[in-house]
């Protein structure tokens, strides 16, 4: 339940008005996360984190592990020369106990920091480590340095370490003037939402400047010049940012809550809720946890609840009454919510506190307030659930249905018909009829898993009637997908224990065809489907038979020509044995042939250069081939004629 | 000592890649803390992290036409108005220019928010409501319902924005959001169960919700073309440090309880998305060439069979590493898709081997990925595909066989026909005479 209760803080920078009490407190599961964080810190990285896990662990009062492994780590990061150096190393040592710093090489660097000019960190530094180091002071001498730093630096920073420097010098000095400028610092604070008060948003700065106050005021035995309620909301504020995850952070913000739980003037009350918001009527009472800010007990107190106003109407339910203490645990005090007969609702009680044995100390006494929820068990009851005739021509077919069940009849409704459901939600406390804030009705389609939503609504006497045009919803809500459909009613609100999901029952609707055109939206990212490129089919072709037979028939004239010319007594005789006749005959071939191997593989230009060659060749041949066979007609005819 | 230095320059190397300039925006300084686990992170991956107020005065995200910020990290639910240059049209150029952005609402959301996701297609419900589940809440609720345990099962399926690891349910609290049905690009994240709804938790529900149901999306995110990436969150407190190490346990009898809730792992996850750690791809070598060669032709000749190779490379911690997938496809393209095949991972390379089609004209090697969590890949490389040259058709056609025939007899023919016209003797009449 703790967490319920921080889990407030993050809304809280919103929340504006409410009583000035600390809403939550460092519980104990804070402080271990806290301590988580000191204890992750290690292996350290440098002096300052050790420093801040080391004091953080020390004010968690826990056990730091392994004292000689930080006092050695301790001792091989400080820097003798510097006096932040040997402030952080100092506070460690100190916290650790058995571990000591060379004092002698130290205090030489110290000692001599001090001297005209110092500035304010510096000086801070100076004294702290002194004081840690248990080594001597000297206390004018520092008011005199600090008084002339101050006057040319008026930070809030240094006005704060001027607090925690004046805390540490001797009794006697003078100081006065330095515990008087808290009212100033104050005054310089930021109030975020009347319920903060911080500086720049620092919550180291703000942190550091708590303790030095009350460090300062312990030292001179005087209240601080901080109003109570500057100081709850100082607390307010340091609580707010108890989430943090690094050491700084986790050590300003227990430091400056231990201080808040811890001091001799302002210890803020905190009054938080310990059992749950929620009360019904197995767990009746409310428990609430009265503590410091660090969750520490307060000694015997007497807790009264003031009053309980519902929220919904302002409804006073209860007022004065004391909460009983609880005997196991002395920080916690309970109030049986339900004898109020309180009904359903959200109550904000308040309370006060007195301690029995007068303590001017604690603040923030009366005016805290706790929230809680009185819940109940709903029933549904007189549900009837019909499909009618848009045309009324046949009287509606009512079905009852009683929760848990589910209708047995299987419901079929088309476009038709309208589709009624009437019940009344009743609280169980007192049967009266109420009011949810969710009371839908869903439809979901069973094979896609589609839902469709609807709202039912209540009269003015509760009674909830919801209903369903089909035809005219087919198209906006079912997107005209007809099927069976799931119909659960679904009633839920923040005061219901029990919400449910009832399945009433199994749809059948039935929507016009012709609006189903609903196209599915192409996916974007999803591989899309493969294409195979379609090749052109070849033309046919006759089959290869028919050409060979055409082949053997345009051959057969060559084969005919030389059948006959055989029969004929064919003879070349007459061949002169010339070189004319030969090379024109086989000029004539070698043309041929080159007709061919252009047809074969010979491009047009080579075979034009290769016919120029052997044309003029065979043209040369053949002209006096010709020429000597007419010549030798000629002679042949002379010859005949003598 | 030494080998220390070298760590250091190695981290320093890979912090190079990782990362980049970040622009946090907070409602105040406190959520810096109050989210520190988030940060840390970031910081820790390499992020330069700049934290302002989003009503810091001096707020830009270009300078002299460059952008400052790769990144943008807006925690800011309730601010009214961004404060210096910033508005919607410079939050929109920022994501039309490239930039990623993480978008966390709460109740108290702002109007400047709420623009800013209708831009991308999601739409914010009103101020001061919140996501109600009656059955789904957690323990710690406050009483009014609206600290949701959302179970991983309404994550979307995608490992890339989500993780791996998601067996622990989501806290959150805050505002509902739906998404454009007509905008393509918002991915649904994680979703409300089937009985939450949106509404104002203090009114009695007296008009129909802005979201009901699977519509109610929690988280929602949005890649533009651009491959910018845009995540929206209802929850502010989602990121928290106190959800990241909360215990969850729904507030129904019997319920299985978790000692830590999935937000850190949810967080970190989406965190990694939409600042570009995870699912970024990039094209490499593109190489194609006919089947058997190795360099690229300067045309094509149709019908030939090709092979296309790319090399495909995923980011992951910082370095390209090849990607592995099986549904990578290649496209050859003039206008529409003549062939699309999927393609075959050998050796950090996508290959593809297919025959041209019958077509010629200019064509586009083109692989077009684009999966859900991933960026857009897409490459084309132009090549032209010609005809066949005169010489490259069929030569000896047997259906031509009587034509090649006829012509070789007459050629034939006349040889002979020349040398017994030429030569012949009438022996018979020259001895009768």
């Amino acid at each position: 339940m703790t967490r319920g209760t921080t889990l407030l803080v993050f809304f809280a920078l919103t929340v504006v008005g409410q009583a000035l009490t600390p809403t939550t407190v460092l519980t104990g599961v804070d402080q271990a996360r806290l301590k988580a964080v000191f204890e992750n810190a290690r292996p350290f990285t440098d002096l300052a984190s050790a420093h801040y896990s080391i004091l953080g662990l020390k004010l968690l009062g826990a056990q730091i592990p392994n004292t000689q492994d930080n006092c050695n780590y301790v001792k091989s990061a400080v820097d003798y020369q510097s006096p932040e150096s040997l402030y952080y190393a100092s506070s460690a040592t100190k916290a650790l106990g058995n571990c000591q710093l060379s004092s002698s090489s130290a205090q030489n660097t110290l000692q001599a920091a001090i001297k005209d000019g110092v500035d304010v960190p510096t000086l801070f530094f100076v004294v702290s480590a002194l004081i840690n180091l248990g080594l001597p002071v000297n206390s004018n001498e520092v008011v005199n340095a600090l008084t002339e730093a101050l006057k040319t630096d008026d930070s809030i920073l240094s006005g704060s370490m001027a607090l925690h420097i004046a805390a540490q010098l001797s009794k006697d000095a003078d100081v006065k003037v330095i515990f008087e400028s808290i009212e100033d610092l104050v005054a310089q604070a930021d109030e975020v939402g009347e319920k903060y008060l911080q500086f720049e948003g620092d919550l180291g700065l703000t942190s550091f400047f708590v303790v030095g106050a009350y460090r300062l005021a312990g030292h001179q035995n005087k209240a601080p010049l901080i109003m109570e309620d500057q100081s709850v909301k100082f607390a307010n504020y340091l609580l707010s940012r108890k989430h943090v995850q690094s050491p700084k952070n986790a050590y300003d913000v227990v430091a400056g809550l231990s201080t808040l739980a811890n001091n001799k003037y302002h210890i803020p009350v905190c009054i938080t809720r310990q059992s749950s918001m929620t009360v019904s009527s197995v767990q009746s009472k409310v428990q609430v946890r009265v503590s410091n800010v660090m969750s520490g007990a307060l000694g015997k107190l007497t807790v009264k609840a003031d009053s309980a106003e519902r929220k919904e109407d302002g409804a006073v339910v209860l007022s004065n009454s004391a909460l009983a203490a609880n005997p196991r645990d002395n920080t916690l005090y309970e109030l049986d919510f339900l004898k109020t007969k309180a009904g359903r609702g959200f109550y904000t009680i308040e309370f006060s506190v007195t301690a029995d044995k007068p303590d001017s100390r604690l603040i923030g006494l009366s005016g805290a307030q706790v929230e809680v929820k009185v819940v109940t068990t709903v029933s549904v009851e007189e549900v009837e659930l019909a499909l009618e005739d848009k045309d009324q021509s046949t009287p509606p077919r009512v079905t009852k249905v009683q929760y848990p069940q589910k209708t047995g009849s299987n419901l079929a409704g088309d476009h038709h018909q309208n589709l009624v459901m009437k019940f009344l939600l009743k609280d169980k406390a007192d049967n009266s009829a109420m009011e949810a804030h969710q009371a839908f009705v869903r439809l979901t389609n069973k094979r896609t898993k589609q839902e469709v939503i609807f709202v039912a609504e209540a009269d003015d006497d509760h009674l909830y009637k919801f209903e369903l045009d089909i035809g005219a919803s087919a198209k906006e809500h079912f997107n005209s997908l007809s099927g069976l459909y799931a119909m659960d009613l679904v009633v839920g609100d923040a005061l219901i224990q029990n919400p449910f999901a009832w399945n009433v029952a199994d749809l059948q609707l039935k929507f016009p065809e012709d609006s189903a055109t609903s196209e599915e939206k192409p996916n974007l990212y999803q591989p899309r489907e493969e294409i195979q490129h379609m090749f052109r089919e070849p033309e046919k072709r006759p089959p290869a038979t028919v050409s060979t037979t055409f082949t053997a028939l345009v051959l057969l004239p060559v084969l005919i020509l030389l059948g006959l010319w055989i029969k004929l007594g064919v003879n070349i005789a007459n061949f002169p044995l010339s070189l004319s006749a030969i090379s024109f005959h086989i000029g004539l071939g070698s043309i041929l042939v080159l007709y061919y191997l252009f047809f074969v593989q010979l491009n047009m230009f080579d075979t034009l250069k290769y016919l120029a060659i052997l044309g003029t060749l065979t043209f040369l041949a053949g002209n006096r081939l010709l020429g000597s066979i007419a010549n030798k007609r000629k002679q042949l005819l002379r010859s005949r004629l003598r | 000592m030494a080998s220390r230095v070298l760590i250091v320059l190695l981290a320093a190397l890979v912090g190079v890649h990782a990362g980049g300039r970040t622009l946090v925006l907070l409602d105040n300084l406190a959520i810096k803390e109050s989210h520190s686990v988030f940060f840390k992170s970031l910081a820790d991956r390499g992020f330069d992290l700049t934290f302002k107020t989003a009503d810091d005065s001096s707020l830009a995200l270009i300078k002299y036409g460059e952008f400052l910020f790769e990144h943008l990290i807006i925690f800011a639910p309730s601010v009214e108005e961004f404060g210096g240059n910033l508005d919607t049209s410079a939050l929109t150029e920022f994501i039309d220019g490239g930039g990623n952005i993480l978008v966390a609402a709460s109740s108290e959301i702002g109007e400047p928010i709420r623009e800013l996701a209708s831009e991308c297609g999601v739409e914010f419900d009103e101020e001061k409501t919140a996501v109600i589940d009656h059955l789904n809440y957690d323990l710690a609720d406050e009483g009014q319902h609206t600290l949701i345990v959302a179970d991983p099962e309404n994550l979307i399926d995608v490992k890339n924005i989500v993780g791996t690891k998601r067996d622990a349910p989501i806290l959150f609290r805050g505002v509902g959001m739906v998404a454009d049905t007509d905008n393509p690009l918002v991915l649904d994240v994680l979703t409300g169960s089937s009985t939450s709804y949106s509404f104002y938790p203090d009114e009695k529900v007296s008009e129909y919700p802005h979201a009901v149901g699977k519509n109610t999306l929690l988280v929602a995110a949005l890649q533009a073309r651009n491959n910018a990436r845009v995540v929206f969150t209802g929850s502010l407190e989602l990121f928290s440090d106190q959800f990241f190490t909360a215990a969850v346990q729904k507030a129904i009898a019997g319920a299985q309880k978790h000692d830590k809730s999935g937000n850190e792992a949810f967080a970190l996850a989406l965190s990694r998305w939409v600042f570009k750690e995870e699912g970024v791809l990039r094209g490499g070598v593109v190489k194609h060439h006919r089947k058997g060669e190795q360099e690229p032709p300067t045309a094509y000749t149709v019908m030939e069979e090709v092979v296309y190779s790319i090399v495909i490379e995923q980011l992951v911690n910082g370095k390209w590493v090849p990607f592995d997938a099986n549904d990578v496809q290649l496209e050859f393209v003039r206008i529409d898709p003549f062939v699309r095949t999927t393609m075959q991972r050998k050796g950090g390379k996508f290959v593809a081997e297919f025959k041209l089609p019958d077509v010629y004209g200019v064509f586009q090697y083109r692989v077009d990925y684009n999966r859900l969590g991933y960026t857009h890949l897409f490459s084309t490389t132009q090549v032209s595909v010609r005809p066949f040259t005169h010489t490259q058709y069929e030569r000896f056609i047997a259906a031509a066989y009587p034509y090649y025939a006829s012509a070789f007899s007459m050629m034939f023919g006349l040889f002979v026909f020349s040398l017994v016209f030429l030569h012949h003797r009438e022996d018979t009449k020259e001895k009768t005479e």
